[in-house]
């Protein structure tokens, strides 16, 4: 059996950052990083925007313009301003304790990442360049170029080179390993040979990241299913606020991809299906710059009313025709190659059909400050599996990025001690695990039946596009756990059509499913107040200002929410 | 609008030669090439392997090669290909595991041997970041856009011969830190390349600068190294030679 002293599950920005502070303050540990892909496709490429810290390097004129701030960098920013904007934009909720972590943290976080030599735009004094975000009152989002997080994975990635760390790729999370309340490793599918395997460990760390997949309009990746977030539920763990899902008012239709806010900041126009602007009956005073969350809430009413553009009435239209060309080329330069290479559109002649997104999923695994998860010793989880409430309702534009980097160093630090310490050892696995993992395998491709993991997967995600959507209520949920049931009846009936064992993405596919419609179930039961499972221990950190809100939905929430100030 | 499409059958653990297969799928103008995989995988044909992960041409895991060039199946909607035929194929040069799905692992291992991180013999300054200027910045943007899809080192004869070539990708990456303001490391780097496995193999096909998705200057970059390298040797030191950097779209 294969032993690390620590085993991280997933390799995006907050695993990697993990791993790496343990290799710099404990140097003789044996660290491996385990993933579903190779570790520079993961998710995290995505974030394109920005990462959020008051660094200060530039600051906002009255007229909009952005300007380096020279030795006034305490004055053109502040942490106190960013835990107020996080706050603020989380609808109130957010953990104030883990939003100060969060914020205090962020800058040295970004200026480490710097000297790993992450490529970060420049202002002309040479400093990271910042500009503005939506519901952030300074301009305050580091940035390179239009794939910030792309460049931060790709710099840490070469870090973990640097160091020598043990990668495991395409190895499928089929269980977290569990002895007498510790738990001591994980159960993998190495995708490439179809073997089950185990791996022990003294820690274990998540960083499995989001389970957006649930959701048939999304901006996750094809690979964010939830699987860690399930793993760890089956191994004993309570999730903490599934239902708790920030939807993004600009997905570009068909695809999900989130679109920059500021472009409405900027000025772009949204249209209703007559091209009419609709967003002066929502929010008379400022239109199309209201605070995104009522943004979200205009769009969601003007498709529900039936004044959505399309066959199926299901998007709205953005414009930019109007806006200088020059611009958009410089801030969102991605928009003119999505609309390219989708929809064959050209944004400077055409309209661009955006629709509602899941962006981040908030809820999953809740942990400590250090990243510990309550009720299983020795497990821990970090990024966008892991909550701690510094998000409340929703993450402030930049601020899942800071986490991952934030809260993966200081969860790595934690271990760090710990293995100095040299007071771990490794758990019992205990004797049927393998077992047990390799029945699952077995099952599945032994299984006789007429579904189709695809079909199956289709109508799921056909029902949460709109269900769990910003059009969620009472009725549709109940609906949703009905469905979600008989659908959890027929998978049972899934047959592949792939026997083998070698790379077999067909059984991938059907383990995903199975992780799917597991969160869904989960979400659906949240969203009508059923309480699944009397929870094990209570909230991550007890802090008035974070009631668990897993029996509201949350989105809800987020839509009612007093509308911020827009941005500037 | 029906596209056929014809994807090659093959198990390395068991077959000797690929097997055609041709399937039948209808697109409309938004299908994407991985959409038209997507769907021959769920409705027709679940033993179609593949891989894919963010469908935005970011995380660089669905490169193929169809009709021919190299691209990756997420951003290229099969409408734009303009051929009621696609040939799809797993990136050629790169060992096959099964159907598309390529062995990265010696892709990855030359990208190891370019020490890919930063390396500086400054110390770092007493509060806040390196500085490094708009300019310098920007003759890293173009090849720091990498997402190491593999395209570029597919696409060159070179590789295609000799395996043992870095090729286009682990080039471009010491490409990116000999350009970068803050790595002091160019010596080092440069006599990493410098030989017949690194730059002096390359015979200038452009291949890697035509299939790339990201618009990245491949044979430029490895042209640029060829200069520093002939440069330093004749004594010169470090010689500032300006990248031409394209416009992003």
């Amino acid at each position: 059996m294969i032993q690390h002293d620590v085993v991280i599950v997933g390799s995006g920005i907050a695993g990697m950052r993990c791993a790496l502070e343990i290799k710099r303050q404990a140097p003789r540990s044996d660290v491996a990083l385990v993933s579903k892909l190779y570790p520079l496709r993961s998710p995290s490429v995505v974030e394109r925007t920005g990462i959020a810290a008051a660094l200060g390097n530039v600051h906002e004129s009255l007229d909009g313009t952005i300007t380096p701030s020279g030795g006034q960098r305490d004055l053109a920013d502040s942490i106190e301003a960013h835990i107020a904007d996080t706050l603020s934009f989380g609808g109130g909720l957010g953990n104030s304790e883990a939003v100060a972590a969060l914020c205090e943290a962020a800058p040295s976080a970004i200026i480490e990442l710097e000297l790993m030599g992450t490529p970060f735009s420049r202002t002309s004094e040479g400093r990271i360049a910042q500009t503005m975000g939506a519901g952030h009152s300074k301009p305050r989002l580091a940035y390179a170029a239009d794939r910030t997080g792309h460049a931060i994975l790709h710099t840490l990635y070469g870090e973990l080179v640097r160091y020598g760390i043990k990668i495991y790729p395409e190895q499928f999370l089929l269980q977290l390993l569990v002895a007498d309340g510790n738990a001591c490793g994980v159960a993998v599918l190495d995708i490439r040979s179809g073997d089950v395997a185990l791996i022990n460990s003294k820690i274990t760390v998540f960083a499995t990241g989001s389970y957006g997949r649930v959701f048939g309009v999304t901006s996750d990746t094809q690979s964010s299913t939830g699987d860690g977030v399930v793993a760890a539920a089956r191994a004993g763990v309570a999730l903490h606020d599934l239902g708790n899902v920030q939807f993004h008012p600009l997905g570009l239709h068909g695809t999900g991809f989130v679109l920059d806010e500021r472009l409405l900041h900027d000025g772009a126009y949204l249209l209703n299906t007559t091209e009419q602007r609709f967003m002066a009956n929502y929010s008379p005073a400022l239109g199309e710059r209201a605070h995104p969350a009522a943004v979200l809430t205009a769009i969601t009413g003007e498709i529900a009313a039936g004044r959505g553009a399309g066959v199926a009435k299901d998007h709205v239209w953005l414009d930019v025709r109007h806006l200088p060309a020059q611009h958009v080329r410089e801030h969102v330069p991605y928009l003119i190659e999505f609309a390219h290479d989708y929809l064959g559109l050209n944004p400077f002649d055409d309209l661009i059909p955006v629709q509602p997104t899941a962006h981040h999923t908030l809820g999953g695994l809740p942990t400590d400050l250090d990243g510990r998860v309550a009720g299983l010793a020795n497990f821990y989880a970090v990024g966008a599996c892991a909550t701690n409430g510094a998000h409340g309702t929703a993450a402030l534009p930049g601020n899942m990025l800071a986490a991952a980097v934030v809260f993966g160093r200081r969860t790595g630090g934690v271990i760090a001690d710990h293995l100095n310490a040299g007071d771990l050892v490794y758990g019992d696995v205990p004797n049927r695990a393998l077992a047990q993992a390799e029945a699952e395998i077995a099952q599945l491709l032994s299984r006789k039946g007429d579904g189709r993991v695809a079909g199956l997967r289709e109508e799921l995600l056909h029902s949460t596009s709109h269900s769990n959507g910003a059009r969620s209520d009472a009725a549709l949920q109940q609906q949703q756990i009905g469905l979600l049931h008989e659908l959890r009846g027929r998978f049972d009936r899934v047959a592949l059509h792939d026997k083998g064992r070698r790379f077999n993405t067909e059984l991938v596919e059907a383990l995903e499913l199975d992780r799917l419609l597991e969160v869904s179930s989960a979400i659906a039961q949240a969203k009508v107040g059923i309480s699944t499972a009397a929870p094990a221990f209570s909230p991550p950190i007890a802090a008035p200002a974070a009631p668990s809100i897993s029996s509201a939905p949350a989105i809800t929430q987020t839509i009612t929410a007093p509308p911020a100030p827009p941005i500037s | 609008m029906k596209v056929r499409i014809r994807v090659p059958r093959y198990d390395a653990a068991t077959d000797v030669t690929q097997k055609f297969q041709i399937y039948t799928v209808e697109v409309t103008p938004t299908t994407t090439v991985l959409d038209a995989l997507n769907q021959i995988k769920g409705h027709e044909d679940g033993t179609l392997a593949y891989r894919r992960s963010c469908r935005s041409a970011m995380c660089g895991s669905c490169g193929v090669m169809v009709n021919g060039r190299n691209i990756l199946a997420c951003n290229t909607r099969v409408m734009a290909l303009e051929s009621p035929e696609l040939s799809v194929n797993p990136l050629p040069g790169f060992p096959v595991i099964r159907d598309l799905v390529v062995d990265w692992d010696p892709f990855f291992a030359k990208d190891a041997v370019m020490l890919p991180y930063l390396i500086t013999d400054t110390a770092p300054p007493e509060s806040g970041e390196r500085l490094q200027s708009p300019s310098d910045w920007q003759r890293i943007e173009n090849s720091t856009r990498c997402i190491q899809c593999g395209c570029c080192s597919s696409a060159c004869p070179v590789q295609w011969s000799n395996s043992a070539y870095y090729g286009p990708a682990a080039l471009t990456r010491t490409y990116r830190f000999v350009e970068d303001s803050r790595d002091t490391a160019t010596k080092a780097r440069l006599d990493l390349v410098g030989n017949e496995t690194g730059v002096w193999r390359c015979h200038t096909i452009f291949n890697c600068t035509s299939d790339c998705p990201k618009g990245i200057l491949n044979t430029e970059n490895i042209q640029t190294l060829k200069r520093k390298i002939m440069l330093s040797r004749l004594g010169l030191g470090r010689i500032e030679v300006r990248s031409r950097v394209p416009e992003t779209v």
